[in-house]
């Protein structure tokens, strides 16, 4: 295969554009996959990707297609996540990557991520092909959406298309074989190979994605990862079909796999770069970067005799996904465990997802948290991630908690209400732009920790779903900050600590007592709950004790099923978790995500 | 061996209750033959067998006519050998009872009448979808004291909607006054399938506990025994049929949905009658269940039952290895008391049980 019949490309979209379609259509007319064979959005292999309808990992695959021009070629698609929280994951894509597909819903119109993601890859040097799909649907406004994207500053005509019906996916393929450029990059050079995606494969151990950027990979070959130093043998190279399809070598803008019998997980940074041992590469990729997550939360087993199988499902996951961060922790209230690092919210859902069904685990997560910048009185500077952790308000010279910019596309009727919700959230006003009579830009600087609680769905729904966000880390600011301690039976649970604004705190603690109220089960005793800051009690509520739980029947025909009505809630009672005396389930560790919702 | 414990299931009522979630019908009369003709074709299996306590319920066991019912206690004569000291109950509702029916039982040999009363006032009867009155109650009861039953029983329901702790205390307080020789009292339960549970009644747990307590002070006070969570009795009174499930002795049941234990196994007919019918036609036996507890199961079981009474249980050092942290937790909450060489519920272990039992089973 020569370099010059190579397309290299992802699709980039919003959320729910229809890029999987897209997708799915381009993989049956390369014939890559048989229409038989074709089941909706092929790509997105996990359950939990389908039942969400989005990406949550890159995947790449190889179409082999004759253009117009007559000349066999090879196009790569790498799929791409379409959620703000994977940013890096779409970096990482765009980095294997000479071009992308801009992908645009005809009625919907450029959103949030579209603006993100079009940056993202004018920065990343991509050729960019706008698309505009489901010209199909009635509510379709191509003219307005070409607009929109000629304002994106792209230039050429954007292709109509209906993925859903196969209209304009000829012209795509034709697009991409024209107009994206061939890779560059020598075969004779030094191997220099970017790590772009790995999966955790328990047979062959981890198979690596990787794009070549110089030389050649092949079986037997010695090669090292630039970033960690670490050696291996080159077992098996191939091709991403739908399936591995074992190839004699990869060469220089080739997209393929690599296994090397790599068993300890932690050995494969993505966004690393493979390079031959002996002859090594002065050209790694640049983008390698450690992931810094900025959500954090606790992550514990139900049962603590399921700490073990917890730590190597966590180091499972932690391979397939170097963005996710984890260090063992323990906490007074929840025993051993470990406090995890996530991109954002949904990252912190889809892993916790991914640990209770791949692996069977049952679990019990706390409250996501931001990173704090804490210096104390005596002048030492702390990193806190866990609020358990945070020093006591008279040790605390300043604090500083991260902001991001967040940028919210919606129509000009939500101005006032998306705009309120901003100002609720501690937000500070940046830039609002209309982009067309209609269609608004608006820009907030916000703490993080405003919007890793509940923010995208209180946009929605103050914009009746219409908004679409955004949001990029613009770095720490300081912050009157305190910590809130909630008591349970007149004890700390230390998990359920949380770090906010003083002003707030009064109000904040008042709504989480009463909310833990309501969510604890009675208990054969009356259970107190308060909410503290420093030493001053702010709230206080009652758990009454529980009265009455009794069978007042248990004859002779009964004592079976009696027996097994009391089995079943056993059953229930395991999914709570014992502090002391008091027994508490799961979702009051998240019952301060909940806190606006009328209750 | 011991002598055992015999069941008979009658599941025809002349009209469902709204809380009840039993299997039971209508039935016409040639239904009712066809049941009994298989329910006499069931007991043959049991030819021979001792027995001390026999229990005849329901459904509404009084809805059987004269000739019925002489029919059924004349076959579990012929094929039972019955103690000459047996306890002999049957279920009555009120307006079923005539002086006639009741001489009948008395010749049956039947001893203990347990009177579905349900509520004292005709509100709450009515409530309940009963189709008696308190009137037709006290006409019955005044009968069989008349025609020489001296064992009686009557069931009450507290926790009825629209009834307040003052209207329970009235029902209850008016019931009492006919001195029956032993009292049940049952919380209302929203069962799954029935008129209540489609009306989407609902049950205040906290005024229940209230009426539980008035009600089992109100018959200590009136000398009755509180010998197991929902029963009362004047000491010698107790039910020793139902005593049998709760010290887990044998007890053999025959009918629809009925439940057999024979020491080791449990096993269970089918519920549904024209199953019921079938199978004893083909195959001379209805069961659909079985059930072979292990030997931790049958522990748990065994306490569970056991605690269900004020005898609870004999601490015993191998138990104590097993299971004393747990009781000891619960004697801590108030729910236990130890006394000499017995473990013993508390009224609020009781109303707590199952926070208990489940920890059990």
């Amino acid at each position: 295969m020569f370099i010059d019949h190579i397309r290299n490309f992802c699709i980039i979209a919003h959320i729910d554009h229809g890029k999987s379609t897209l997708a799915d259509r381009l993989l049956e007319a390369t014939g890559t996959v048989q229409t038989r064979d074709m089941r909706a959005q092929i790509l997105d292999g996990m359950e939990l990707e389908r039942e969400r309808g989005i990406t949550i990992k890159a995947k790449a695959v190889r179409m082999n297609h004759t253009p117009s021009s007559g000349t066999p070629s090879v196009f790569n698609l790498i799929d791409t996540p379409g959620h703000v929280d994977f940013t890096y994951e779409v970096s990482r894509a765009m980095a294997a990557c000479e071009g992308a597909l801009l992908l645009v819903d005809a009625s919907q119109g450029v959103e949030a991520q579209t603006l993100a993601n079009a940056i993202l890859a004018q920065e990343s040097g991509l050729e960019l092909i706008p698309v505009i799909n489901k010209i199909d649907l009635p509510s379709a406004d191509i003219e307005g959406v070409k607009k929109q994207i000629r304002d994106l500053g792209l230039t050429g005509d954007p292709l109509p298309v209906s993925a859903k019906e196969g209209k304009g996916v000829k012209e795509v393929l034709e697009a991409i074989a024209l107009k994206i450029p061939a890779p560059q990059g020598d075969p004779e050079s030094p191997l220099s190979a970017l790590v772009f995606d790995s999966i955790f494969d328990s047979y062959r151990g981890v198979i690596i994605y990787v794009r070549l950027l110089d030389g050649a990979l092949r079986a037997g070959m010695k090669v090292t990862f630039v970033a960690t130093g670490a050696s291996y043998e080159v077992e098996e190279v191939g091709h991403l079909r739908m399936k591995y399809v074992k190839a004699d070598r990869l060469s220089a803008g080739e997209v393929g796999y690599v296994i090397c019998g790599i068993k300890d997980i932690h050995q494969v940074k993505v966004g690393d770069t493979l390079t031959e041992s002996a002859r090594p590469t002065t050209r790694p990729h640049p983008g390698y970067r450690e992931m810094k997550p900025f959500v954090f939360a606790g992550l514990y087993p139900m049962a603590q005799a399921d700490y073990v199988t917890l730590r190597s499902s966590i180091e499972k996951l932690h391979l397939q996904d170097s963005a996710f961060f984890y260090q063992p922790e323990t906490s007074v209230s929840l025993g051993f465990g470990f406090r995890c690092g996530f991109l954002g919210l949904l990252h912190l859902d889809i892993i916790k997802e991914r640990l209770q069904r791949e692996f069977k685990l049952d679990l019990l997560v706390t409250a996501p948290n931001v990173v704090y910048h804490v210096t104390t009185l005596g002048g030492q500077k702390m990193q806190i991630d866990n609020p358990a952790q945070f020093p006591p308000h008279g040790d605390i010279q300043s604090v500083e908690e991260p902001y991001v910019l967040a940028t919210m596309v919606l129509p000009s009727e939500y101005v006032g209400a998306v705009m309120r919700l901003c100002q609720d959230r501690r937000g500070t006003f940046v830039d609002m732009r209309y982009m067309t009579l209609t269609r608004v830009v608006i820009k907030y600087e916000m703490p993080l920790a405003e919007i890793i609680i509940d923010f995208y769905d209180q946009l929605k729904s103050v914009s009746k779903g219409y908004a679409s966000f955004d949001y990029e880390h613009v770095g720490h600011r300081p912050g009157d900050l305190v910590k809130l301690e909630i008591l349970i039976n007149n004890d700390v649970v230390d998990a359920f600590s949380s770090i906010v604004p003083e002003e707030t705190s009064y109000q904040q603690g008042r709504k989480m007592a009463e909310r833990l109220r309501e969510i604890i089960p009675r208990q054969m005793f009356e259970v107190p709950i308060q909410a503290k800051v420093g030493s001053r009690v702010i709230a206080r509520e009652n758990i009454r004790s529980l009265r009455k739980d009794v069978l007042a029947k248990c004859y002779g025909g009964d004592i079976t099923r009696k027996r097994k009505l009391l089995e079943k809630q056993k059953e229930g009672k395991k999914k709570m978790k014992q502090f002391g005396r008091v027994e508490i389930p799961q979702e009051a560790f998240l019952a301060v995500l909940k806190m606006d919702e009328p209750s | 061996m011991r002598s055992a414990g015999f069941y008979v299931h009658i599941p025809f009522c002349r009209k469902k209750c709204s809380y009840c979630d039993f299997s039971s019908f209508t039935g016409d009369d040639a239904l009712i033959h066809r049941y009994l003709k298989a329910l006499f074709s069931e007991m043959q299996a049991h030819r021979g067998r001792k027995v001390e306590t026999v229990y005849i319920g329901g459904g509404t066991p009084s809805v059987l006519k004269d000739r019925d019912l002489r029919g059924l206690f004349d076959t579990l004569g012929r094929l039972l050998k019955i103690e000459a000291r047996a306890e002999t109950s049957m279920e009555c509702n009120p307006e079923s009872v005539t002086p006639g029916r009741l001489r009948v039982l008395k010749e049956c040999g039947v001893n203990r009448l347990s009177f579905g009363l349900q509520s004292a006032d005709d509100r709450g009867l009515r409530m309940l979808g009963r189709i008696h009155s308190y009137g037709d109650f006290t006409a019955a009861y005044r009968q069989a004291r008349k025609n020489g039953f001296d064992n009686i029983s009557i069931d009450l329901m507290y926790g009825i909607p629209g009834q307040g702790l003052e209207e329970w205390k009235g029902s209850l307080r008016k019931a009492l006054r006919w001195r029956p020789e032993h009292v049940s009292v049952y919380a209302l339960t929203v069962e799954a399938g029935t008129e209540f549970s489609r009306r989407a009644v609902s049950v205040d747990g906290d005024l229940q506990a209230d009426m539980y307590e008035w009600a089992c002070d109100y018959l200590d006070g009136k000398g009755y025994r509180h010998y197991e969570i929902s029963n009362f009795a004047f000491p010698g009174h107790e039910c020793r049929h139902n005593m049998k499930y709760w010290r887990r002795e044998p007890v053999f049941a025959v009918g629809l949905s009925a439940a057999s234990f024979d020491g080791k196994s449990r096993v269970r007919n089918s519920s549904r009658l024209d199953e019921y019918l079938r199978l004893i036609r083909e195959t001379g036996s209805a069961v659909v269940e079985r059930e072979r507890l292990s030997g931790a199961e049958s522990v748990g079981e065994r306490l569970m039952l056991a605690l269900r009474t004020s005898d609870g249980i004999v601490r015993t050092p191998a138990l104590w290895k097993t299971h004393g942290e747990l009781f000891e937790r619960f004697v801590r909450e108030g729910c236990l008391i130890i006394r000499g060489d017995r473990v013993r519920p508390t009224r609020k272990g009781w109303l707590l049980s199952n926070q208990l039992f489940q920890e059990l089973v």
